[in-house]
């Protein structure tokens, strides 16, 4: 089977080595074509254009055409960002389709209506006064591979596109987010649509204007995600609608001065699982230091179905999680379902009717049901709880351990 | 295991048509001279009317005006036209279906149509022929 398997990597191999590539440098965008899918590069009368695959270029506009073996993946568009410099090399197949635009490394993307199939779009290099912007109306993949992003203007990367968007980490590479304070921008890192993160990699999220990250649709991490890290927030560390589902990977947020993870409801009360949190694996670290804020927050339900959690509640009538409607914590599988919390906080706002809060582990405003797992909290905060629940509480299997009781 | 062997012969066919090896390049121009150049290293630019392609180890340059096409080629062409400067004053020519040159006698001269079949040199039909004349090779339109 080895053998079999190493024959077909050594084929795969050899077609990759004859493989010729057209480069037509305009700027800072190269149109990547594969000779064995070019066809005849017609000039037109007077030599002033020349057309090849369906594009039609201009002689003036074009600095140089390259020619090496490299292989052009079809629907590809990359961008290396470099100090105050960006390069975009967009695959033919999509680049009639694909209109960019580099000011400095300010990339922005508008993909036309009549796109219909998923682009890649691969993020690397380093820049401090960089960002990428994306628009369209069909899905697509976003790649972080080794990038290092702050924008001082405004969000570091987004994508005004509302369909689902995967964004993957490539496995082994480190890549960070910043903006600046004082920027227009929702979040450092904004979706508009719905995300779904995977990729062993690590992500680094710093937002100095209002969210980390942001997406106005559901949020997933697949299993099998890297690290993402929120290091400072002028607000959420993540700020999602809709829903947010966790099902691998580890998360740290820390330094944000509004929640770790808000999860709100959209404005349509019809989309699914709206408001609500899913936790099915993976490790999530929040650490709650500001006052009055949350770990995990939800307008409506969380379950809590497997991974591990840790909350370090610390500021001033902060909650670990809070919770807008029912909370359910269970162990449906293999998967351990854990939950650990410092209770440190004290009250916010003590005496003031309108603002006082305190400081609870878990507040719950619906009905509270344990079903497996085990929760283990250690409440130190002046008139601080662990477990504070407006509804029902039903138990039914799984082991708690507050302290002090 | 014939799974697998079928697995290898569908792999094997579909990478003979991805495999292609296109290491040439060839420049066409209105008048039907081809240059091909390898691609390895190759580097093409306009400036001043002109179109320069260099890879390093030889370097063509056309008049934008003159361009015609370009095109990816496994093998290299060096079609001169008759239209072309010809250093040694070599014509060829087609006219009423038959060979015309002012090659010297005795020259060694074959007329080929583009498929490679080769072909009198009289009764010519309309189109166009591949004339080698002592080595050097001309594309030629009979009309």
């Amino acid at each position: 089977m080895k053998r079999i398997l190493l024959l077909a990597a050594a084929l795969l191999g050899c077609a990759t080595a004859f493989a010729q590539t057209m480069k037509v440098v305009q700027g800072a965008v190269t149109t990547l074509v594969p000779a064995a899918t070019a066809s005849d590069i017609l000039f037109a009368p007077g030599g002033e254009q020349f057309t090849v695959n369906g594009l039609t270029f201009s002689t003036a506009s074009v600095s140089e055409i390259l020619f090496d073996r490299s292989e052009v993946k079809p629907a590809t568009l990359s961008v290396s960002y470099s100090n105050d410099e960006a390069a975009v090399s967009v695959s033919a197949d999509v680049a009639a389709k694909l209109q960019v635009t580099v000011r400095g490394a300010h990339v922005a993307v508008l993909a036309d209506p009549s796109l219909a199939e998923e682009v890649t779009y691969t993020l690397s290099g380093s820049s401090r006064a960089g960002s990428f912007w994306m628009d369209g109306e069909y899905k697509s993949t976003l790649v972080f591979n080794s990038l290092e992003l702050t924008n001082p203007d405004s969000a570091a990367v987004c994508i005004e596109n509302g369909k689902r968007i995967k964004v993957v980490l490539t496995e082994g590479t480190s890549n960070s987010l910043a903006d600046a304070a004082g920027g227009p921008q929702k979040a450092c890192f904004f979706i508009n649509g719905h995300a779904e993160f995977s990729g062993a990699g690590n992500l680094y999220l710093a937002g100095r204007t209002k969210h980390a990250y942001a997406s106005d649709e559901y949020t997933q991490l697949k299993a099998g995600l890297g690290f993402i890290c929120v290091s400072e927030a002028a607000s959420d560390g993540f700020h999602i609608e809709q829903y947010f589902q966790m099902d691998g990977g580890t998360v740290e947020v820390s330094g944000t001065q509004g929640d770790c993870i808000d999860v709100s409801v959209t404005k349509d009360p019809l989309d699914e699982f709206n408001g609500q949190a899913f936790l099915n694996g993976g490790e999530l670290k929040m650490y709650v230091s500001a006052d009055d804020v949350k770990g995990l927050k939800t307008d409506s339900a969380l379950t809590f179905s497997g991974g591990t959690v840790y909350a370090e509640v610390a500021g001033l009538g902060t909650k670990g999680f809070s919770v807008g409607t029912d909370l359910l914590i269970q162990q449906p599988t293999a998967t351990p379902t854990v939950l650990s919390m410092d209770v440190k906080g004290t009250t916010y706002m003590p005496g003031d009717p309108a603002l006082e809060s305190k400081c609870r582990g878990m507040k719950i405003k619906g009905n509270y049901t344990f079903d497996g797992g085990s929760i283990s909290m250690n409440v130190t905060g002046k008139k601080a709880k662990g477990i504070s629940c407006d509804g029902t509480y039903t138990y039914k299997s799984g082991s708690t351990n507050v302290l002090p009781e | 295991m014939k799974k697998f062997y079928l697995f290898f012969l569908f792999l094997g066919l579909s990478l003979c048509s991805f495999a292609q090896s296109y290491d040439y390049l060839t420049l066409r121009t209105a008048d039907g001279t081809e240059k091909s150049l390898s691609v390895d290293g190759l580097r093409i630019t306009f400036s001043d009317g002109k179109l320069l392609a260099r890879n390093g180890k030889e370097e063509a340059q056309v008049a934008l005006a003159d361009m015609a096409c370009m095109f990816f080629a496994t093998t290299p062409t060096a079609i001169e036209s008759l239209a072309a400067a010809d250093a040694d004053g070599l014509r060829v020519q087609i006219r009423g279906g038959r060979l015309v040159t002012n090659a010297p006698a005795g020259s060694e001269i074959q007329v080929y149509t583009l498929d490679g079949r080769r072909a009198p040199q009289q009764g010519l039909g309309n189109g166009a022929y591949l004339v080698r004349v002592n080595g050097r090779t001309f594309k030629v339109l009979a009309r």
